[in-house]
């Protein structure tokens, strides 16, 4: 009723799809750190930041992608049979629309969607131990809340967003603004907690009524003078685990990190328990987008393929995941293998320290005699976003009994002894890159899977 | 004997039905019935068939099996193509070109999709525009597209009333891509087009650079009258009464000499461009092709209904412009076209080359 009148053109424009586009996201921030950060330039960004713009094939066909000038064919229709661009400006001095393309985003969505993963809210892995955090959707309507909803007023209930900035992952210059913007509202603040002491006096009351068996219909309503009020504030002032919880919920802050052991002893402003929805968004702070970033909606994991010859399976198809770094020192570090799933880069959690039977070529050291690059099968188990928005996905390798139905052929197993020539530099032939590799039954492996599902 | 008999009635009926059913039912039905005694026989010389043959009374064609298999694949075709729902209203990017609106029948919503409203980055404006711009988004200034539909309107006013009255129109668009719209826009017009480069002094120094092309002298029904060479030569050849410019940055040189010889332009300013240059500006977007389409085809439009008048006109014997002296035509000439003693001079200069365009001369 009370939106302003506006004029036809008006209307129009603010109707029209090129005004829909959202603003550009913020690019994820570089580390807060001393040291040499070298990173590309030209890297796929953890998360989009721009929307990705699609024609239809009659426009695309003439270039017209409904911006200001038609869009050169040579890097969108000749490169890509479904191109897919971003728009960094419309217009530029130089009289430039300026565009890339973003299939890395969209296609890296496709083939996670490909993956029939739910999402999960974050939970730490534990490396040192195969049991993998159970899945909890954030759809789940306690735990689906913002600071604006209705379900968090139910007891128990958490949030994924909380009104208020978090305090730990700011810097100096942005927690003195906070101050200043906290301070100007200071009358409105005193105000809430006079609020907020009248309920705690009347909880009291009630309390009290209750244990002495009073009535409880004939209670007065709490009057606080002024002085019982500045009385109250200054016990607050003077008492600092007091005075936490009682700014953290004025505030509406997410609760810091745990305090550190050695300050236990010692007087601190104590934090009110996490009301974020994960244990994990208390350490690394609240999430930017919601717990799912929209990558999936199914709540369930419990999702079954029915194999049209054996049946319902227990596992998702494998995925053939590329190993970007084998497991070894790097940067002076012992690190896990890395694969990429799906596009999504993951450490690979069967990794063990120590040298392994059977495990798949070129995942221990850089083989170079492997065509096209080592790569493996593998399971994903958990998908999450983290709080600045990256994917994190866990992934087990795949077993026989998941590769089985697919008729999926495993790599080569290396011998008994599964350090090859290459890696010993014994050898003294140039490998054939371009060899069929010869496929072996794995029935080792099925054997082995075999016992281990018996004996669970 | 019987074989080829069979052979002769067999072709006939698959000549009769479409060869795509015969594909179709051969692949769609799971059990093929074909049997290759009746194919084979097609290719078999003509002379053969031509063969008289003691038994040719069959009175009814028998249908085999095979066919009866084509007849149902026929069917299904048929009845399966008229199912499905029409899909009406959908935006076909050749209709632009092909059919353009009337100038009465631009809406705000066609401008707004054909990016018409999009203009230049900020750093490039010319302030002289401030008036038709609405707005800045994203770094770009947004043209009102109520101003654009008004500016629109009022040019293609002009384009029919000079068509009306008989003037020559050159539509000038040399941007890549412009091509068919110029010609197209021209074509319905009656008018001339450049889309490749105007040649500088062309107007000013018409007389030498397109001094040698052809003229001709029509009448008011556009009929050409023959009168001798030498009396052609003493006519001089026309300016264009209207320039459309489609690009008028790049198209200074031209607009400049237009100046010089009061030929009144039409342009379409972009948010960059200079509104002062051109006689009648069209606020819009001069970079997207759809944009230039939409614009160039109502002007084309209008000056298409133009045109229609005058020759309406011309047929009921009026003139709608001043007509030039009485001409002495050959003798053979002199009684012909439908009581128009006076004609119109449209000199077209038909030089050889790709450039079938130039305005004046």
């Amino acid at each position: 009723m009370a939106t302003a009148r506006l004029s036809p053109t008006a209307n129009l424009l603010r109707n029209s799809r090129l005004f829909a586009l959202p603003q550009a996201l913020t690019p994820p921030p570089t580390p807060p750190t001393s040291r040499t950060v070298s990173e590309s330039e030209t890297a796929t960004l953890p998360h989009p930041i721009r929307a990705s713009i699609v024609t239809p094939a009659s426009s695309l066909a003439r270039g017209d992608w409904g911006l200001k000038r038609p869009l050169p064919t040579k890097s969108t229709s000749e490169k890509s049979s479904r191109p897919v661009v971003r728009i960094n400006a419309l217009d530029t001095f130089e009289h430039i629309t300026d565009f890339e393309s973003a299939a890395d985003h969209t296609v890296t969505l496709e083939k996670f969607q490909e993956l029939h993963m739910p999402m999960s809210l974050p939970a730490k892995v534990n490396y040192a131990t195969t049991i993998v955090p159970r899945h909890q959707s954030p759809f789940e309507s306690h735990v689906d809340n913002t600071h604006t909803s209705q379900g968090r007023e139910v007891p128990g209930a958490r949030q994924f967003r909380h009104s208020g900035p978090w305090l730990a992952g700011q810097t100096e210059a942005e927690f003195q603004a906070y101050l200043k913007k906290v301070r100007k509202n200071k009358p409105e603040i005193m105000q809430k907690l006079r609020g907020y002491f009248v309920a705690k006096r009347e909880a009291e009351q009630k309390k009290q009524a209750q244990d002495n068996g009073a009535d409880m219909e004939a209670l007065e309503p709490v009057e606080v003078t002024d002085e019982e009020f500045q009385d109250y504030l200054k016990t607050l002032r003077t008492n600092p685990s007091s005075l936490g919880p009682v700014v953290f919920e004025l505030l509406d802050l997410p609760s810091p990190p745990a305090v550190p052991s050695y300050r236990i002893g010692g007087k601190y402003y104590q934090s009110p328990g996490t009301k974020l929805s994960s244990a994990e968004y208390a350490v690394s702070g609240p999430p930017k987008t919601h717990p799912s970033a929209g990558l999936s909606y199914s709540r369930s994991h419990a999702l079954i393929y029915n194999h049209p010859k054996h049946g319902p399976q227990t596992y998702q198809r494998p995925v053939e995941a590329r190993i970007l770094r084998p497991k070894g020192r790097f940067k002076g570090k012992t690190s896990k293998a890395i694969a990429g799933v799906a596009g999504i880069a993951v450490e690979d959690l069967n990794a063990m320290t120590f040298v392994e039977q059977g495990a798949p070529a070129g995942l221990a050291f850089f083989d170079a005699s492997l065509s096209g690059g080592a790569k493996y099968w593998v399971t994903p188990i958990r998908a999450s976003v983290d709080s600045d928005g990256r994917i994190g996905l866990a992934s087990y390798r795949a077993s026989a009994t998941a590769k089985a139905p697919y008729d999926i052929d495993s790599q080569k197993k290396p011998g008994l002894y599964s350090i090859s020539d290459v890696a010993r530099g014994g050898q003294r032939v140039v490998p054939r890159l371009d060899g069929q590799r010869g496929f072996q039954a794995d029935t080792e492996e099925v054997a082995r899977n075999l016992m281990k599902n018996l004996g669970s | 004997m019987i074989v080829r008999q069979l052979c002769v009635r067999q072709s006939r009926q698959l000549r009769a039905l479409p060869r795509q059913s015969r594909i179709l039912a051969r692949f769609s039905s799971t059990e093929t019935t074909f049997q290759t005694p009746v194919q084979t026989p097609i290719a078999e010389p003509g002379s053969r068939l031509e063969t008289p043959s003691p038994s040719v009374a069959v009175p009814e064609p028998v249908r085999s099996d095979a066919n009866k298999d084509l007849d149902k694949g026929l069917a299904r075709k048929i009845q399966f193509h008229s199912l499905g729902s029409d899909v009406t209203g959908v935006y076909l990017p050749k209709s632009l070109l092909k059919y353009p609106p009337k100038a009465t029948d631009v809406t705000l919503e066609m401008l707004l999709a054909s990016q018409t409203h999009l203009g230049h980055s900020t750093s490039r404006w010319n302030p002289q525009n401030s008036r038709y711009i609405f707005g800045i988004r994203e770094g770009v200034h947004i043209i009102s597209l109520d101003q654009t539909a008004a500016y629109l309107r009022r040019a293609a006013k002009v384009v029919e009333e000079v068509a009306a009255r008989g003037g020559l129109i050159l539509f000038a668009g040399t941007r890549k891509g412009q091509k068919r719209i110029v010609v197209t826009a021209a074509e319905l017009a009656q008018g001339y087009h450049i889309f490749e480069r105007w040649i500088p002094g062309s107007l000013t120094n018409g007389e030498q650079i397109l001094g040698h092309c052809e003229k001709k002298i029509v009448n008011g029904l556009d009929d050409e009258m023959k009168i001798w060479q030498e009396e052609l030569a003493k006519y001089r050849s026309l300016k264009p009464d209207l320039v459309v410019c489609l690009n008028p940055i790049e198209n200074v040189v031209l607009l400049h000499e237009c100046g010089l010889n009061n030929v009144p332009t039409i342009g379409i300013i972009d948010t960059d461009a200079d509104p002062t240059r051109v006689t009648y500006p069209i606020p819009a977007n001069d970079d997207s092709l759809r944009s230039v389409t939409l614009i160039a085809g109502v002007l084309g439009r209008a000056g298409q209904a133009g045109q229609e008048r005058r020759l309406k006109e011309a047929r009921e014997g009026r003139l709608t412009y001043q007509a030039m002296d009485k001409l002495s035509v050959p003798a053979e000439e002199k009684e012909s076209p439908a009581g128009t003693p006076s004609a119109a001079t449209t000199e077209e200069p038909t030089r050889k080359s790709r450039t079938k365009d130039e305005d004046d001369d």
